[in-house]
Formats: structure tokens, C-alpha cells, sequence
């Protein structure tokens, strides 16, 4: 167990420095980064400018330029916001919270409806309610989100006015962000989950307890949930990453002030300091989730710790 | 013994006619998305000929036109005109020529670098499997959105930016498929044979192992087409995609994002495109699974 958490951390810690080092190699390809901080003109006085680079360490060679850029990282010196001179940590800290909701928003969608979902087709396999399950979960895998937000909004927004278009407060704000952003999720959790339980249905214990006489029921309660259930823990990396990018696209269209929102407005106001932050902070917070999945799963599956 | 014969009696099998005869060639072969990817091919194909209207240049006076079902519609624009004037059609049926264009191309790349790397990676093992693989954990692990949006602010958005990232992030998955099937390959005695007859890896791998793996490959790049598309149009809507004036499908739902109240169909009628090409690139893709390889056959 000790070893397999080990394994796991350093893959973790492993991922994010390669994620700083990409965003570092990037920043640097960009060009001389005192054009990005310095005001337009103030490269003609060689002082100031040369100042800048001793400061900022340009004088050194890039892999010491990195260690020093992730020192000043790691200890939440980001710089400041270009835009508004605001220091760029906490500019992002204070939506952390903002994107976090929303997350667990559509995590909670995805697991109560991608994973009962996904038992009833397997248990009630080729019926209407497989073809619901399937039908859900391929709808959630080829619409584009985006999309499917605008639709959701013109039908219970503007023709049915049943729920606000945007913005947060109550809790009709949050039904449509956490269908949106869930959805995805849930179709993967559905099809992990039907597949784990029809394995199960037809392995050798469960025949036997058929054989035995045992219930349908308590064969699907005791026997086939109990080991189709953690299936869906199986894909923590994919599924952090997917809600990573959705995140995105639901603050962005229902106006949630998160870090997505955040660091798209970077993008197009060249806020470099911001962008770089809201990355490295989206990053950290995915990586660790996913981690933090990855335990949970070996905890409650044996297998994964021994093999 | 006689009457334990009967239990398993065969059921008669009639011959279907008629309508169900219809049906069952329905579920038997993929009608359906392959007739709506050929519509989509031929549109982007014909579009410069065909299309009525000008893709970028709108008509200011015929801005808002719903489509021809709704009240107010006209034959002119069958779809309706966005809030410039310009036809819904003419528009998607160029911007099928964009995303099309854009999902082969990248699709092409990543899975040429994924076959590749997959295939050595497989062969190999060793440091250079890790190394391979620890990069697939990354096109993973990373989110492509966040990659793509610190690209952009570099390099600026442009189709070959744009390329560049999605084939970057498109590959890992291919890879990861190829290896699992050249580690099966490999074992196998006509690897071996053609190792003690003196082949290099290089004839190896192209000439023995990667033949071997076509069907994956066929499979996972339908359903990877898919994907980039996703992607792509994702990116277009936040703008970070392929810029204006090109009419990219992902761009046109967001055109239309400020108007939903007044006029849906700006927003909506080109996210039925993403839709309907996805989901037929999927339904596809999961059928050639079934069909080319039975054995890989998931729910």
C-alpha cells in the first residue's frame, strides 16, 4: 500500500512539474519576457532594461531561469496582473473556491446519475431502460457541451423560465452548470459501470449463487454491486482532465466568476502573470483530485494495491 | 434423451419481410451514419459551387431570418441568416469544409505519431516504453483546454496552431491502443521467425507488426475524428480556435450566443452539425469495433 501510494504521488508531482516546465518552456518562446511586463517604450532607456533582466534572472542560463521562476512559483510570488496590477496569487486564489463548486456541482450529477444508470442497463440488459442508458450516455459523449448549454438555456431559460441563465446564488443557479459540466462524466461513469456489472453478472460466484438459488435481487445487491461499483474510480485522471476543460465552458456560459472564466479573459487581454497562474493553480487542483481518486480506489480495492 | 432434445428445440427462424426486413438491415449495417457523413463530405466538397450565399459576406437587410419552418421564414435561406445577414447554410456547409478538413488532418498526424510511437514502445519495452508511456500518462493527464489556451496566448490562434496542440494531445490514446496489440503481436512465431531470419525492427515493426494493428487503428481513428472535432469546435466557440472570418462551426454557436432570446436558430442549427457528426463518427466507430473485431466488442 505504502509503495502504491508512493507511486502514485510521484506520478502526481511528477505531471505537475512536467505541466510548470511546458508552461515555462512556452513562456520563453514567446520572446523576451521584459517585452511582456515593460510597459511598451520602456526598453529604450538600456538601465531600466537591463535592471529588469539582472532582476528577473534573464542574465542566467534557462535551466537556473527555471529554477528560480519555480521558486518564486511554489512560494505564491506570480507576479501581477498586467491589466490591473493586482498580485496575479491572489487573483486566483479567490476564484478557486467559485471553480470547486461547480466541480463538485458535476461530479455529483455524474455519480447519481451515470452510476444507477449504468447498473439498470446492465441488470436489465437489451430492454427500454439499457436503451435509455445507452442512449444517454453516447448523447453525453458527442454533443458538444457548449452547445448543449445554449439549448438548455433556450428551453428552461428563456421558453419556460424555469431556471436562471446565468449567474449563482440559489440553487436553481446550479442545475444546468452541474448537467452540463456533469454529463460527460456521467456518460463514462454509465458505460464503466454497466460493463463492470455484466462482467460481474457472469463470472463463476455469481453463477453459483444463481445455481444456489439466490434472489435476482440480492444477487445484484450483495454480489454484483459491491464489485461493479468502483469501477468508475478507475478513470480519475481522464475524468479530472475532462472536468478541467469543462469548466471552462460552463463558467464561461453561465458567468461564473472561476478560474476557467479567469484564464480565458487572460488569453485575450495578454495577461500573462494571470494565464500562467490560473494554469498552474487548474493543474495542481486536477492532478491532486485525481490522485486523491486514486487512493480512494486502491482502498477500497485490494487488487490495485498488490498488483 | 428424447425429451431433453426437445427442451433445446430450435425456435424456427422465418424469414423477415417487409418493413422489418428494413429494419434489421438498419441495425445490421450503419445506414445512417454513414449517410449523414456522406452528406457532410460531399457539402464540403461542393460548398464553393453549391452553396447559395457567401460564407463571410452578409446581407444586413435579411439579418434574422428565421429558418423556412418557423413564421417569417423564406425559401431564400432554408436555414435562416445569422445577425449579419449571412446564410446559416452557405455558412455550415463551408464550415464542414473547415472542421473536416482541420479533424483529417490531425487525425492523420496523431495517428501516424501513435502507431509509430505505440509500435515502438510495444516492441521495444524497456526505458523506452517508459518513457513513451509516461508522456501518454501526460496527453492524459493534462487538460487539452488549458494547453491550448497557453499556446494561443504565445503563438496566437491559427489553423496550424491549432494543429499543432490537437495532434499533440491526439496521439497518446492511439499509442496506448497500438502497444497493447504489439505486445500481443510480438509474441507471436512469425515475430520470431522474421527476427531469425535477420530482419531489422524497423522492417519489423512496419512490416509485420503494424499490418497487424490496421483494425484498431481504423477504429480508434473514427472515433478520434470525433473527438478532435469536439475539440476543435470547443476551442472556436471560447475564440481561441480558428479565428474569423473562417466559418468554423464552434465560432457560429457563439455568434448566436447573444441573440438566443430573439433568434435560437443562429445558435442552435450549427451546434446540430457538431452534434449529428459526432454522433455519427461515434455510431460508426463503434460499429466497425464490433464488426472488424469481435473479440475488442465493449458494451
Amino acid at each position: 500500500m505504502r509503495q502504491f501510494l508512493a507511486r502514485r504521488l510521484f506520478y502526481s508531482l511528477w505531471t505537475i512539474l512536467l505541466s510548470s516546465m511546458i508552461v515555462f518552456a512556452l513562456s520563453r518562446m514567446s520572446g523576451d519576457p521584459r517585452l511582456l511586463y515593460l510597459t511598451e517604450y520602456s526598453h529604450l532607456e538600456p538601465e531600466r532594461w537591463e535592471a529588469w533582466g539582472k532582476a528577473m534572472g534573464l542574465d542566467k542560463p534557462l535551466p537556473v531561469q527555471y529554477l528560480i521562476w519555480l521558486g518564486k512559483a511554489v512560494t505564491g510570488d506570480w507576479g501581477v496582473s498586467i491589466v490591473n496590477g493586482r498580485p496575479a496569487f491572489e487573483a486566483v486564489m479567490e476564484r478557486v473556491p467559485v471553480t470547486m463548486q461547480m466541480t463538485a456541482g458535476g461530479f455529483v450529477f455524474a455519480a447519481v446519475f451515470g452510476i444507477p444508470l449504468g447498473i439498470v442497463s446492465a441488470v436489465y440488459r437489451g430492454t427500454l431502460w439499457d436503451y435509455i442508458g445507452r442512449t444517454f450516455a453516447i448523447l453525453g459523449q458527442s454533443l458538444p457541451a457548449f452547445w448543449l448549454a445554449i439549448v438548455f438555456i433556450v428551453i428552461f431559460s428563456v421558453q419556460l423560465g424555469w431556471l436562471p441563465t446565468s449567474g449563482r446564488g440559489t440553487i436553481q443557479h446550479f442545475i444546468m452548470p452541474s448537467v452540463i459540466l456533469g454529463w460527460l462524466a456521467a456518460a463514462g461513469f454509465l458505460r464503466l459501470t454497466r460493463s463492470a456489472m455484466l462482467d460481474v453478472m457472469d463470472s463463476e460466484f455469481v453463477k453459483f449463487a444463481r445455481a444456489k438459488g439466490v434472489g435476482k435481487m440480492t444477487i445484484v445487491w450483495k454480489h454484483a454491486l459491491r464489485n461493479a461499483i468502483i469501477a468508475p474510480l478507475t478513470f480519475g485522471g481522464l475524468l479530472m482532465a475532462g472536468f478541467a476543460t469543462g469548466s471552462v465552458i460552463t463558467e464561461t456560459i453561465f458567468a461564473w466568476p472561476g478560474i476557467g472564466v479567469l484564464a480565458l479573459n487572460a488569453v485575450f487581454n495578454n495577461d500573462f502573470p494571470i494565464l500562467v497562474g490560473a494554469v498552474l493553480v487548474f493543474a495542481v487542483i486536477y492532478v491532486l483530485a485525481a490522485f486523491l481518486i486514486d487512493v480512494l480506489y486502491a482502498v477500497v480495492d485490494p487488487r490495485i494495491r498488490y498488483s | 434423451m428424447a425429451e431433453q432434445d426437445n427442451q433445446f428445440a430450435y425456435v424456427e427462424l422465418k424469414p423477415k419481410t417487409g418493413i422489418l426486413q428494413v429494419f434489421e438491415q438498419f441495425r445490421r449495417w450503419p445506414v445512417i451514419p454513414v449517410a449523414i457523413l456522406f452528406i457532410l463530405v460531399f457539402a464540403a466538397i461542393t460548398a464553393p459551387f453549391l452553396a447559395p450565399y457567401h460564407p463571410v459576406r452578409g446581407d444586413l437587410r435579411e439579418r434574422g431570418t428565421p429558418p423556412v419552418w418557423q413564421a417569417g421564414g423564406s425559401m431564400d435561406h432554408i436555414l435562416g441568416t445569422d445577425h449579419q445577414g449571412r446564410d446559416i447554410l452557405s455558412r455550415m456547409m463551408h464550415g464542414a469544409r473547415v472542421s473536416l478538413t482541420f479533424a483529417a488532418m490531425t487525425m492523420a498526424i496523431g495517428v501516424a505519431l501513435g502507431a509509430l510511437l505505440g509500435a515502438v514502445s510495444g516492441y521495444f519495452g524497456g526505458h523506452v516504453d517508459e518513457v513513451i508511456m509516461r508522456l501518454v500518462d501526460l496527453t492524459n493527464a493534462l487538460p487539452f483546454l488549458l494547453a491550448a489556451l497557453v499556446v494561443v496566448s504565445v503563438f496566437g490562434a491559427s489553423f496550424r496552431t491549432l494543429l499543432i496542440i490537437l495532434s499533440l494531445f491526439a496521439w497518446g490514446g492511439y499509442a496506448r491502443q497500438v502497444r497493447g496489440e504489439v505486445l500481443q503481436l510480438k509474441e507471436m512465431d512469425y515475430v520470431a521467425l522474421a527476427k531469425v531470419a535477420g530482419a531489422s525492427p524497423i522492417r519489423i515493426i512496419w512490416k509485420h507488426l503494424l499490418p497487424g494493428v490496421t483494425n484498431t487503428l481504423i477504429v480508434v481513428a473514427t472515433l478520434g475524428t470525433g473527438q478532435i472535432i469536439l475539440a476543435e469546435s470547443t476551442l472556436s466557440f471560447l475564440g481561441v480556435g480558428i479565428p474569423p472570418p473562417n466559418p468554423a462551426w464552434g465560432s457560429m454557436v457563439s455568434d448566436g450566443r447573444n441573440y438566443i432570446e430573439t433568434a435560437w436558430w443562429i445558435a442552435i442549427i450549427p451546434g446540430v452539425g457538431i452534434g449529428l457528426t459526432v454522433l455519427a463518427l461515434n455510431f460508426l466507430g463503434d460499429w466497425l469495433r464490433d464488426y472488424l473485431d469481435p473479440r475488442l466488442r465493449q458494451i
